[in-house]
């Protein structure tokens, strides 16, 4: 009887048994997995960011990281006021926040990120209880705030937040590793449970098309404009004429990208391609080039100028009032006629126009894929106004990027085609060697003649026109003035607030460098008076440490420097 | 078994077995004489080879399993992964000595000192109850600290209680025999009525109804009429009944046992830590030493929760090896009580059988989720220190009635009450 009803027991005892053990043993296994691995991921490091030449411009250090166990100090009965107060010197930061992250309710708070090595080296010296240091890469830029915006910044979790950092995030980031290990409570490794290491792979080093000492002069010149012009801030590219390459980019006001929080939006943009604005002058170019590659216009044709056009309800206005008189085409665009460029435009479709302005660059995304790039504003021909095509032709009634207004004059210096621009060289290797960026695309627009024969007007220009301040000793320049109103919010235009810019290239002869500028809102406004002289410095500086020969030697030894 | 009624009768040693053991001088029953007690008694029955072998491979298993279940905690908290192993092995050493001894003499000279273990557990259990003598451990448990040892007096009720009871009945048992009821209850029940009531202020539940069980089974092997044991087990539960609802923490462990899941972050957390134990397991489990359970997710390893580690590690084989050995342990303590040559002997056995097999049901059934948590070890497998010793004891009041036991010859000729 005792026997029968034990053996019943017994059985009972098996069936469960097998019920655990068998039936649901998969379920069981499964939660009893989950409660027991851990994943540590293991941050890669970030790629590199190189100039063209190969000086570092952002690279990832290994840091400390220091962090706490609060759930394990209350276990242990460890006072955190002692952990707090022994920390507190070494990590630099308050009691207050120590031992509100020591008391949390957590099994894992940071105390601090990133900190550097000796301090980390300091904390685990301590030994304190429930403390631990980690190794993670920090985003450090070896020339902080040169080309700040371009470069942008990596956040703490290094993810690219801004700039190159973010567009070019997945070559960067690398893929993180993982180790897979077997935890107890209170973070025993289980000895004999399964460690797996998958190895993280390191981010890719990118090369640049900046060039830091071009990036770092065009910087210092548009910080002294900006301060001599008391504008609001300058922007300034400067292009390879041939590759399309950006050698520098340029926005002042930058900021520390070690601190990007503190700095204002407006520093924080890259403006060259991120704001818009009208082209004013610099714009005549698309409509002459248009209008000599249509066989409307040769440049010598003599053109009736007076000071004022009327066009339907509205009166386009030369900068400043003059007699009716007789101008060649070239001269119209060396004086920057607006009543001569109106003439000429009118002679174009709409349709036309529209299609040259595109094939400018107008209205469309450079391919830069910059993050916040604007593509500008340009509206269709359908939706044009009787007024819309003289003022598109005299840089109104259409905004562009400066980088836009750039690779119009690097159409024009390539002969006539639109190539794209490029911040990226390439890609480094896992073999070190550098695997070029995909060949940049490049569309004609005009043909080699038109494109010469408006370089040879755009010496005009500096030679006896608007532009004269932008000449660079040594060097036959080209290029282009502009002026224009600062659009305000409600669709007309700011008074007394102007954008002024120049853009060109030179030599003249053989275009090297495309450089174009913009100050925004300076004193005096007009931008042969104030972008130009800006323009002569950077290009005098790229032109001779790219190492491009002087057309007249001579002129570079006597020449004194263009005053402003 | 019930219908195999022994009695008093001349001691009588089976013929038909060789004692090959024993010295060719002392060819006499050794029982005899006052100083033959001092020598080996009885004889290597089958029943004695069955429970030998039975408890020294509980003693092995209890030995490995322990060390495999504490090595963690033990590393964790005294830096030494082997301090609890060692103390199990230091208790197993000292328990085999009572239990060798008593196992190799004979069993009836325990009669003279029956009152001696129940005396001192009842007042050592009262004396526990004393604010400020007694230990709190977990806030439920009372021990008494006797410097290097803690004590649970209750353990030694649970070997106690039926040795004393066991003495009583045989005393009474020409009254009983004709049915005298009142010889049969008292004053049995009230001793064990007294035991468990200590044993249940403790409290623990669990001991005390332990303790009142092991106590009815010698009453019951004696005779004791159905409808009594029927009303005993309704009195039982419905103290055990009204301990559970007047007390919110057994409450919990009940709501825990029907649906452990549920409370799986709290009460239910060891039940299901088990489960899981259990699960990972599978058939073959996952090698010795190799569980996860031990590493301070089951609650007390290798305790309460050391059949959890077993079917981990050895898998549904070894936890069904394990309750394959409480079944061959069944098999030996109740052929054992059969075979007794005395009455005293036949209840003791069975009482001693019943709290080994009881004990270890509630602890594996604990495990399995047959029954609530209880908190009682697995006799002889779980770290158990002072209480291992209690236990080897009775297994060797059982292994010494097993010696005694008659032949299975003499089996047929016992008459019928």
């Amino acid at each position: 009887m005792l026997l029968l009803s034990y053996l019943v027991l017994t059985g009972l005892m098996g069936w469960r048994l097998v019920s655990v053990q068998v039936v649901s043993a998969a379920e069981y296994r499964d939660l009893a997995d989950r409660q027991v691995q851990r994943t540590v991921e293991l941050p890669p490091t970030r790629g590199k960011l190189y100039d063209r030449s190969g000086e570092p411009l952002a690279m990832s250090l290994s840091a400390a990281t220091i962090y706490a166990n609060p759930r394990e100090l209350r276990e242990g009965g460890v006072d955190p006021t002692f952990i707090a107060a022994e920390l507190a010197p070494l990590l630099d930061s308050s009691l207050e926040e120590l031992m509100e992250a020591l008391t949390s309710d957590t099994g894992f708070t940071y105390l601090a990120r990133q900190v550097p090595r000796r301090v980390g080296q300091r904390v685990e010296a301590a030994k304190l209880a429930g403390v631990g240091v980690l190794a993670e890469p920090t985003r450090v830029y070896p020339a902080p705030g040169l080309a700040s915006q371009v470069i942008g910044f990596a956040g703490v979790d290094n993810i690219g937040l801004e700039g190159l950092e973010l567009s070019q995030d997945e070559l960067l980031a690398g893929t993180p590793g993982r180790l897979s290990l077997e935890r107890a409570p209170q973070g025993l490794e289980i000895a004999h449970g399964g460690r797996e290491l998958e190895p993280p792979v390191p981010g890719t080093d990118l090369v640049l098309t900046l060039d830091r000492q071009i990036q770092a002069t065009t910087e210092s010149t548009l910080t002294d404009a900006v301060d001599r012009y008391g504008a609001l801030g300058g922007s300034a590219v400067v292009m390879d004429t041939d590759t399309g390459e950006i050698l520098a980019m340029a926005s002042t006001p930058g900021f520390d990208p070690s601190n990007p929080r503190a700095a204002d939006p407006y520093d924080r943009r890259n403006r060259a391609v991120t704001d818009i604005f009208e082209p004013g002058s610099v714009n005549k170019v698309i409509a002459a080039a248009a209008a000599m590659e249509e066989g409307k216009v040769w440049p010598d044709e003599v053109f009736t100028v007076p000071d004022t056009w009327q066009v339907g309800p509205k009166e386009f206005k030369d900068s400043s009032p003059h007699e009716t008189e007789s101008m060649t085409f070239s001269e119209i665009i060396a004086k920057s006629s607006n009543v001569g460029t109106i003439q000429v435009a009118q002679r174009l479709e709409p349709a036309v126009f529209h299609d040259y302005l595109t094939a400018f660059g107008m209205g469309r995304a450079t391919g830069l894929g910059f993050p916040g790039e604007s593509r500008g504003l340009l509206r269709d021909p359908a939706d044009w106004w009787v007024t819309d095509q003289p003022a598109m032709a005299i840089g109104q009634s259409v905004s562009s990027s400066l980088l836009q207004m750039a690779g119009v004059f690097e159409t024009i210096a390539s002969g006539g085609e639109w190539v794209q621009p490029s911040l990226v060289r390439g890609a480094v290797g896992a073999d070190g060697r550098l695997r070029p960026a995909a060949e940049a695309e490049r569309s004609r627009v005009v043909s080699t003649e038109t494109a010469q024969t408006l370089s040879r007007m755009l010496v005009g220009v500096i030679t006896d026109g608007t532009g004269e301040l932008a000449a660079v000793p040594g060097y036959e320049v080209a290029g282009k003035t502009g002026t224009a109103q600062k659009p305000s919010e409600d669709g007309g235009y700011q008074e007394g607030a102007y954008i002024a810019t120049f853009a060109g290239f030179a030599p003249a002869d053989d275009p090297a460098l495309v450089v174009a500028v913009m100050l925004d809102d300076p004193t005096p406004y007009y931008g042969g008076l104030t972008a130009a002289p800006v323009f002569s410095e950077i290009m005098e500086f790229a032109l001779g440490h790219e190492r491009v020969a002087p057309s007249d030697p001579g002129a570079r030894l006597t020449a004194t420097p263009a005053a402003p | 078994m019930a219908s195999d009624t022994a009695h008093r009768r001349p001691r009588q040693r089976p013929t038909n077995r060789p004692r090959r053991q024993r010295p060719s001088n002392r060819r006499r029953p050794a029982a005899r004489t006052q100083r033959a007690r001092l020598t080996v008694a009885g004889g290597s029955t089958p029943e004695f080879l069955l429970l030998a072998a039975t408890t020294t491979v509980l003693l092995v298993v209890g030995l490995v399993m322990t060390f495999s279940a504490s090595f963690v905690q033990s590393a964790s908290t005294t830096g030494d992964a082997f301090w609890v192993f060692q103390r199990q092995l230091l208790w197993c050493a000292v328990g085999v000595v009572p239990m060798a001894l008593v196992a190799l003499t004979d069993y009836r000279g325990l009669r003279r000192f029956a009152f001696v273990p129940l005396l001192a557990g009842i007042v050592m259990a009262a004396v526990v109850l004393v604010e400020g003598v007694g230990v709190d451990v977990n806030g439920a448990r009372r021990w008494l600290d006797l410097g290097p040892v803690r004590f649970q007096p209750s353990e030694l009720l649970k070997l106690a209680v039926p040795l004393y009871v066991s003495h009583l009945l045989a005393l009474r048992w020409p009254r009983i025999r004709r049915g005298d009821l009142r010889a049969l209850l008292v004053p049995a029940v009230p001793v064990i009525g007294l035991a468990a009531l200590l044993t249940l202020l403790g409290p623990d539940l669990e001991t005390a109804l332990l303790i009142g069980v092991i106590g009815g089974l010698a009453l019951y092997a004696a005779g004791l009429p159905t409808r009594i044991i029927a009303a005993g087990g309704v009195v039982g539960g419905a103290i055990a009944a009204g301990a559970i609802v007047t007390t919110p923490f057994r409450l919990g462990r009940l709501a825990a046992w029907l649906d452990p899941m549920a409370y799986r972050s709290d009460i239910g957390y060891q039940t299901v830590q088990g489960y899981l134990a259990l699960g990972s397991g599978g058939v073959f489990g996952r090698g010795l030493g190799q569980g996860r359970g031990q590493w301070l997710f089951i609650p007390n390893p290798h305790t309460d929760f050391i059949f959890a580690v077993i079917g981990e590690e050895l898998g549904l084989v070894g936890a069904c090896f394990v309750l394959a050995l409480f079944c061959s342990l069944a098999v030996g303590g109740i052929r054992t009580a059969r075979k007794a040559p005395d009455v005293f002997g036949r209840l003791l056995a069975t009482a001693i059988t019943g709290w080994l097999l009881l004990q270890g049901a509630m602890n594996m059934g604990s495990v399995v989720g047959l029954v609530p948590v209880t908190g009682v070890t697995l006799p002889l497998v779980s770290f158990g220190g002072s209480s291992l010793v209690v236990t080897m004891a009775g297994v060797g009041i059982l292994l010494s009635i097993a010696r005694a036991g008659r032949s299975a010859a003499t089996d047929e000729q016992v008459e019928e009450r």
